[in-house]
């Protein structure tokens, strides 16, 4: 805890020194365009991106823009009810910026619920604020790992004492340059999807096996006991992308049951096409697939496969919450 | 031709200005800012931190030590509000509603403002703190008035005192339309002075129109009747004054200003009665016109200076000036304002000006003057808001208030160190209250040195300075402080906790959201050291626990309010404890506490009914 304060001083006075600054202009236009998070577990945001369209084509008919659809499962689906947001542990969030597209996901680490703690407290928490933060406009878009940092040491203000943690990943695209930033922490990630191949991942960061790094917030006086990487630990990498490439990004629900080629394979089905139909379907089918042979118990997926690099003698699917976010970009 | 007439609806669009907020400086939780834009939380009701939060509720903030006593004024013109903010829209236009979305107790509104940048102020709508609603979300929508001016800025006053706990609002709705409504005509059937108003009689600079407007009025056949009724006395021109108020809402520019109506000598002779030279007044006896005129207002007593030579020289009287409550007329005070006083105010004692000048309605140089030529005698001196405030006013404050014992500047943005240190000449002060200024720490710290009289110390939001140092440098200079406010700064430990037990006159402690680390034995030793701890918050202190609370009930039996919401390891037997041992009570918050349910706060309400208990609410649908 007193480590995180410390950093959360630093950070005010970051923010004292106007780091952080907010824009003000065309913050009412953001309020309209920003789609809500997603209401069910297989959403779509057409909305956003059609009130998006109308703009974004006055001001550059150039501007790359995400098309997006979530999907996603809870690993118990009988425990809860399906709430916007998250799935399970897991949580997302979807803005659409006139500073640029933000794609957000966080997976609640479960071993807090031995301790009393629901996990996806924190990981909901997080992405919830991050969205605010996005929508505010007090962001950069070169900088999603600011973003990340923003919404953890935010989450020192609420008058709940949240504890936790969750990994993240925050992609931005900033349609203007065509570029595509990304912050990561943790075992979640994305993949970028060209022509039927993967031409950008995210690197996975474990400590070592199932411990991967991760954001949080430990009940005080644990802090010996609890991992707890900090937001400014996040790998960054930043790309130019093209109209027509695909981008997903999930929670290791998806990688650790998936190949990267039934991955791909789905999304190239809907290469090219702008129907947000289509993006759901591929979307929900990810998701069904990797929660079927999850629940498999006689197949060699990624995640038994790395267990018995790491000498764990593991097959069938890793039951987890799967939570999948699929993007076209598109002018 | 012209341009169709819409009706438009805004958000707003930006924050310009507020008092105060719960959240901290560029945090996005429970701050002014979250007002901005479309409502995102109704209608669901609760303390959610998107919400722009109040940071005080209740009379818990007046009662207590660190508290500051209102100048007092006789008759204000309004009742006098907690806080306020400014919201800006994007387009200007003639107001036709205003809807607050307010999202938890509501209520807490009182008056709504509207300007064109803060050049002129028009009271849209002022009534009464509501209390008794129920505890739902709502859009609160006042009848408001419906001016010809345009209006881009509004100023909404709270007055939270009868609130249970803190106030929330979502969002504020500004609905406008482009063109202006159509003027309503004259009404023969109204008072005199809203006619001699309607016809623009009181704007008149020249004899000769007010002489015609007279004589129109006269042929009427009103004006003997009126004439006959008014009796022009003390009195009953503040009834007069009320009457003003209730009638007239318009605040056109000239109308109103104190200060305009020195342009207006000319007028002198329009209403001087027949027969002795003052009226019958100069049959009194000196004191007793005094006495009189006490109980007016300064508004009333300002515009009195221009009726007629007697109560000119009387209402000129410096005795009459030397306690001046601004705050509570901010809206009327100009450069001209000042100007104008500063001729009668060579006794000035009292001077509260927090909430003037917005807008460059003052400036630097006025103010300057001012206390150049009033300042000599000076004690009290509140500033808060007045951003018109910068070095060199503080250079004059220093150099000219040598008897300075309270001085309040919270928010004053424009000041930094340079203005801050020549405070180290106010050998008297007393009273310090620097909320939310840039003040450093080796600043502070020579200031410490230097006012070795100090008794109140507010630097809550400051979150710049490092409380542990400033603790141990309290605690070596200022062995007789009495309240110290820390809310929101971040930084103290149980090392700051040691230095502040070495005051033993500590009475009022507000440690809110600054704390961090175990402070068990810090704790201790404070509530050992300093037996006259009365009020003690450590808000969202996460590390509390209940041995921490063992403390308190050992040695802090004469705690009167505590506030220890935000942790999850506080069990419901050790505050059960504590309710038992501190028989002096009033104010427990256990707010957003994991293991304090409804049930307990419920079961002890009923058990200690002289206390106050905050808390135990359900778990809210959302956290964020």
């Amino acid at each position: 805890m007193q480590s995180v304060l410390v950093y959360g001083r630093l950070f005010s006075r970051a923010v004292a020194n106007g780091i952080y600054s907010v824009s003000t202009g065309g913050q009412a236009a953001a309020q309209q365009q920003s789609a809500p998070s997603s209401p069910a577990a297989a959403a779509a945001s057409p909305s956003g991106a059609e009130a998006e369209g109308f703009t974004t084509a006055a001001v550059n008919s150039k501007k790359l823009r995400f098309l997006t659809a979530v999907s996603g499962f809870p690993k118990n689906r009988t425990l809860e009810k399906v709430k916007p947001g998250k799935f399970g542990d897991d949580a997302y969030f979807v803005v659409k910026h006139p500073h640029g597209d933000v794609i957000g996901v966080a997976d609640g680490v479960g071993g807090w619920r031995a301790w009393g703690i629901d996990p996806g407290e924190f990981s909901h928490s997080l992405m919830r604020v991050s969205e605010r933060v996005v929508r505010s406009g007090q962001f950069t878009p070169s900088e999603p790992a600011a973003i990340i940092a923003r919404a953890y040491y935010e989450l020192l203000e609420n008058k709940t004492h949240i504890l936790g943690s969750s990994t993240a990943c925050v992609v931005v695209l900033q349609g203007d340059a065509g570029q595509l930033y990304s912050a990561n922490i943790g075992d979640s990630g994305f993949l970028v999807v060209r022509n039927g191949s993967v031409v950008h991942r995210s690197q996975e960061q474990q400590h070592y096996f199932n411990t991967p790094f991760q954001l949080s917030l430990p009940p005080p006086g644990t802090n010996a006991q609890v991992l707890s990487d900090r937001p400014e630990s996040a790998d960054t990498l930043e790309f130019l992308v093209k109209e027509g490439d695909m981008l997903m990004v999930a929670t290791d629900g998806v990688f650790d049951n998936l190949p990267d080629s039934m991955i791909i394979k789905e999304m190239v089905k809907v290469q090219g096409s702008t129907d947000l139909l289509l993006l759901q379907q591929a979307a929900n089918s990810i998701a069904q697939q990797a929660r079927k042979l999850a629940f498999d118990e006689d197949y060699m997926s990624p995640f038994a496969r790395s267990a018995r690099e790491n000498g764990i003698n593991a097959i069938g699917g890793k039951p987890d919450d799967i939570t999948v976010v699929l993007a076209t970009i598109t002018v | 031709m012209g341009k169709t007439q819409c009706v438009v609806d805004q958000y707003v669009k930006e924050v310009a200005d507020f008092s105060s907020q719960y959240g901290s400086d560029g945090s996005i939780s429970y701050v002014a800012n979250n007002i901005i834009g479309k409502p995102t939380l109704y209608p669901e009701y609760g303390d959610f931190s998107s919400a722009y939060c109040l940071q005080t509720y209740g009379k818990w903030w007046t009662k207590c030590e660190s508290a500051t006593v209102p100048i007092e004024d006789p008759r204000p013109l309004l009742p006098p509000t907690v806080d306020f903010i400014d919201v800006r829209y994007e387009f200007p236009v003639y107001p036709i509603r205003v809807d607050f979305y307010e999202t938890y107790h509501p209520g807490s509104v009182v008056r709504v403002w509207g300007s064109l940048e803060g050049q002129g102020w028009i009271l849209l709508w002022s009534g009464e703190p509501q209390t008794g609603l129920k505890s739902m979300a709502r859009i609160f929508s006042p009848p408001i008035r419906q001016p010809n001016h345009l209006v881009n800025l509004l100023r909404i006053e709270f007055d939270q005192q009868y609130q249970k706990y803190y106030s929330a609002l979502d969002s504020i709705l500004l609905v406008g339309s482009t063109h202006t409504a159509s003027k309503s005509f004259v009404n023969s059937g109204d008072s005199l002075t809203s006619q001699i108003i309607k016809l623009g009689l009181h704007t008149s600079m020249c004899e000769e129109n007010i002489l015609t407007g007279v004589q129109f009025l006269m042929s009427e056949g009103k004006l003997q009747k009126f004439l006959a009724e008014e009796l022009i006395q003390p009195e009953d021109l503040l009834r007069e004054e009320k009457a003003d108020i209730m009638n007239v809402r318009v605040n056109e520019e000239h109308s109103t200003a104190i200060a305009e109506d020195t342009q207006q000598e000319d007028i002198v002779e329009v209403a001087e009665v027949e027969g002795t030279n003052g009226g019958y007044f100069d049959l009194l006896p000196e004191e007793l016109i005094i006495y009189v005129l006490r109980q007016l207002d300064i508004r009333s007593l300002c515009r009195l200076v221009h009726t007629c030579k007697l109560l000119q020289k009387y209402a000129s009287e410096p005795c009459l000036y030397m306690r001046l409550n601004l705050k509570n007329c901010w809206w009327l005070v100009k450069n001209s304002t000042l100007k104008c006083l500063s001729s009668k105010c060579s006794l000035l004692q009292a001077l509260d000006l927090s909430w003037c000048g917005p807008y460059n309605a003052v400036d630097t140089e006025t103010f300057m003057e001012f206390i150049h030529t009033c300042g000599r005698q000076l004690i009290t001196l509140r500033l808060n808001n007045c951003h018109f405030i910068d070095n060199y006013c503080l250079y004059m404050i220093a150099n000219v208030c040598l008897n300075l014992e309270e001085l309040s500047m919270a928010n004053c943005s424009k000041v930094d160190n340079l203005g801050f240190g020549e405070l180290k000449k106010a050998w008297a002060l007393s009273r310090l209250d620097l909320s939310r200024t840039r003040i450093d720490f080796h600043t502070l710290q020579l200031l410490l040195q230097h006012a070795g009289q100090l008794r109140h110390l507010s630097l809550s939001n400051c979150t710049q300075l490092d409380m542990d140092e400033v603790a141990l440098t309290l605690a070596t200079f200022s062995r007789g402080l009495i309240s110290l406010s820390a809310w929101k700064t971040r930084g103290i430990t149980t090392r700051g906790l040691r230095a502040l037990a070495c005051i033993p006159t500590l009475q009022d402690l507000d440690l809110g959201w600054a704390l961090s680390g175990a402070i068990t034995e810090g704790l201790g030793e404070l509530v050992r050291g300093c037996k006259g701890l009365r009020r003690l918050y450590l808000t969202a202190l996460r590390t509390l626990t209940d041995n921490d609370l063992h403390q308190l009930t050992t040695h802090a039996g004469q705690l009167t309010w505590l506030d220890i919401m935000g942790t999850r390891n506080v069990t419901p037997e050790a505050v059960h404890r504590l309710l038992q041992s501190c028989q002096n009570l009033e104010l427990l918050d256990v707010g957003f506490c994991e293991q304090i349910h409804s049930t307990f706060v419920h079961e002890w309400a009923l058990q200690f009914p002289k206390v106050s208990i905050k808390g135990g609410l359900r778990h809210q649908v959302r956290i964020v």
